[in-house]
């Protein structure tokens, strides 16, 4: 490896780094066959939910292990107008969205005061109570399902259009990410994790800086959702309020790294192709390789993969200083 | 910069990617050379090994490996005067739905099969059968029999079963014959995609037959008790109760009439008599108890492939030491059915197997097998009734199929 060479240079190169990446991750679709086009977008996701999860769980600090309710509610959303009313898709996205995010400011106000477990086990709550309503009231199916228009045009264009927008929505989301780190609202974030009460005293609005996070996180966890009923086509309550979306997603943040611009997105990445890997390998037991390592992996890496990925550079420049200090080899 | 280690984080996990992408190789066509001129029809059927449908899952596979067995040992699928061997490819959904879809385009396009066999549920078929309509594959499903499936308008959906909405309409039929003072019926169904079909289903036939429906309702899929809901019922007068809920709500429900006293001359339920779970659990009081049928190994069938239906149950307790469930049996029709469409075809071409089976009109260990524009098997018109007697399953309706008489009222 000449990483050496390249980790002197400066800021510009990260960033030619990150243009390269999406610049390949955005022609690729035209060289690779409709399997891993679904791989890919699957994997944009995951991206999507748990960097929007990792705005509650790693800035603010809160464990909404129930956050997979927004991926539900924009699913249903969609399913709901496009089937029952006729809608065309993306003025159902932006309902989705916007009905995500005010149920998620709605809840915020009483649920954000609980704190810790409280919350986390708050929110799981929200996850089945929604769902009991959806499954419940008539117009979404209940637990029949319901079925969503196909989407019109061939399987490339279908394909394409899924990729894409699962893609354009993991860039924003990371935009939005990157934008509240360094803004106002990140700052108080991370004051709210550290130290509540002191933040307070500062002048922060704390509840309404947890609010607003977890409504972002929500608005974008719905969109995410709503893509993903059209793309299913079918949906059944336990398909979309599934439990294990949200604790996939938890997973992630941990993996990657919390509260960092990239973690959940390499956590994402790390998991699901590892698992991809793994399903090819052994059809049976997957599932126990996959807890074995996700094990492991939280035990040795408490910080995620971008502590360990710190760890090493720093060791990696203090080998590297030494080596240059005379004397050594 | 702080971050640009994280950029090289990304290129590395980027790469990773691309040459997982990469490795995918080059999609096989579904007529494979295999050594010594051996020909290979590959199909793909994704099914869920692993998680909550991991059972059904299960017994759909077994179902289809007696297939591949008995086709491989006669030489193959006949195409025109060519054999081809027949080798499924299987991949486990893990119950998800998204990732059904997921093999199932891999399976198209890496693994470039022409013909899937279906999943066991009809939700995760749904999902399926939209990626198979559009790249023009043709799906058959053993099992999935929701009434929703088939009205999608998809071409290349074929299902073994007929639609859940007819599961009790043969006790009706039944009832209709025994006694002609019967008409008060109660329905009750826990909220599932299947089960609220066969409720519905059971409630336009029961009305369009002169029947009264006095109750109907349904509940969580969840409850633990029922006699909130059998009290009801009592008080409704209801002489037929029809329960469409799995396993454990039969078992419930009959605890619970027996409980508060109420006795129906008819108590059906659709997943009861098949399961011998329900007999055990219940002992003396399953006794007069009815259940749908789709298929039993006692059924007066009869076809080419496997012989009758008792045959094939030999030959599934010699392979695997256990009787067969109708699971089983409509997951080996499936591969009938796909055998004889593509040997009245000539041809692997996925539009003229199409044809074929629309044309299709056999007879089979399963039963007749012929379908409607919309694809759903009306082959027959609805599942046999069983009853428990003397703690053995015996079928009594249709008459054609019957054992024994009607045990009536039940006890």
């Amino acid at each position: 490896m000449n990483n050496s060479a390249v980790a002197r240079r400066r800021f510009p190169l990260s960033i030619v780094v990150l243009l390269a990446a999406v610049v390949i991750l955005a022609i690729l679709p035209f060289y690779i066959r409709g399997y891993w086009i679904r791989v890919l977008t699957t994997l944009f996701m995951s991206a999507v939910l748990a960097e929007a999860l990792n705005l509650v769980v790693g800035y603010a600090g809160y464990a909404a292990f129930g956050n997979g309710v927004f991926f539900g509610l924009g699913a249903y959303t969609t399913a709901v107008l496009m089937t029952r009313f006729g809608w065309s898709f993306f003025p159902a996205m932006i309902a989705s969205c916007f009905l995500a995010a005010t149920v998620a400011f709605l809840l915020g106000w009483p649920v954000l005061r609980l704190r810790g477990h409280y919350f986390a086990i708050a929110t799981i709550g929200i996850n089945m109570a929604v769902m009991e309503i959806v499954t419940y009231v008539g117009i979404t199916g209940g637990g029949k399902g319901i079925s969503l228009p196909l989407f019109p045009g061939d399987i490339v264009k279908q394909g394409l259009f899924f990729y894409y927008g699962m893609f354009i929505l993991l860039i924003i989301s990371v935009a939005i990410t990157y934008w509240i780190a360094n803004s106002r609202l990140g700052y108080g974030l991370r004051a709210i994790k550290t130290e509540p009460e002191a933040a307070e005293v500062m002048g922060v609005n704390t509840t309404l800086y947890k609010v607003l996070a977890w409504s972002i996180s929500a608005a974008i966890t719905g969109i995410a959702g709503s893509l993903n009923a059209y793309w299913l086509t079918f949906l059944e309550p336990l398909f979309v309020f599934d439990i294990m979306i949200s604790v996939e997603a938890f997973v992630m943040v941990l993996l990657g790294g919390p509260a960092t611009i990239f973690g959940p997105v390499i956590g994402a990445f790390f998991l699901k192709l590892l698992s991809e890997l793994i399903w090819s390998q052994f059809t049976l037991i997957h599932m126990g390789v996959l807890g074995l390592i996700i094990v492991v992996i939280t035990l040795f890496l408490p910080s995620g993969i971008m502590g360990l990925w710190r760890q090493m550079t720093l060791r990696w420049n203090k080998a590297n200083t030494a080596r240059t200090s005379p004397g050594s080899q | 910069m702080k971050h640009q280690r994280l950029i090289y984080l990304i290129t590395l996990v980027l790469s990773i990617t691309l040459l997982l992408a990469g490795c995918g190789g080059k999609g096989g066509t579904t007529g494979q050379e295999k050594g010594k001129g051996e020909k290979v029809l590959k199909i793909g059927a994704s099914l869920s090994f692993t998680g909550q449908l991991s059972r059904e899952g299960n017994l759909t596979k077994k179902g289809y490996d007696l297939w591949v067995k008995k086709v491989n040992e006669a030489g193959g699928i006949n195409v025109n005067g060519e054999k081809y061997k027949v080798e499924i490819v299987y991949k486990d959904d893990q119950s998800e739905a998204q990732r059904s879809a997921k093999l199932t385009e891999q399976m198209i396009t890496e693994e470039g099969v022409n013909f899937l066999l279906g999943p066991y549920s009809s939700g995760i078929s749904a999902a399926t059968a939209a990626i198979a309509e559009k790249y023009n594959k043709l799906t058959i499903v053993p099992l999935a029999n929701a009434p929703s499936l088939y009205e999608q308008g998809y071409k290349n959906l074929f299902g073994v079963l007929p639609l859940a909405t007819t599961y009790l309409n043969g006790v009706l039929d039944l009832a209709k014959t025994l006694d002609p003072n019967l008409k008060k019926v109660a329905i009750i169904s826990p909220d599932a995609l299947f089960s609220l079909s066969v409720a519905e289903g059971a409630k336009k036939y029961a009305e369009a037959n002169g029947f009264q429906v006095v109750y109907y309702d349904k509940y969580p899929a969840d409850t633990k008790d029922l006699s909130s809901m059998i009290t009801n019922i009592k008080n409704a007068g209801a002489q037929i109760l029809l329960g469409t809920g799995y396993l454990a709500d039969g078992v419930l429900a009959v605890r619970n009439a027996k409980d508060l006293g109420y006795k129906p001359a008819i108590m059906a339920f659709t997943i009861a008599t098949s399961i011998p779970d329900f007999r055990n659990s219940l002992g003396a009081d399953a006794e007069g108890i009815m259940g749908g049928e789709w298929w039993t190994p006692n059924m007066k069938w009869t076809g080419d492939i496997f012989g009758s239906a008792e045959d094939y149950a030999k030959l599934y307790k010699a392979e695997y030491n256990e009787d067969p469930a109708y699971y089983s049996a409509a997951a080996s029709v499936a591969g009938v059915i796909l055998q004889k469409a593509i040997e009245k075809a000539g041809s692997l071409e996925v539009d003229k197997v199409r044809d074929a089976m629309r044309s299709l009109d056999i007879q089979t260990f399963w039963g007749p097998i012929r379908f409607n524009e919309r694809g759903v098997n009306v082959g027959t018109s609805s599942a046999a009734v069983s009853q428990i007697q003397n703690g053995q399953v015996v079928v009594v309706w249709p008459e054609e199929l019957q054992q024994s008489k009607p045990l009536y009222p039940k006890p």
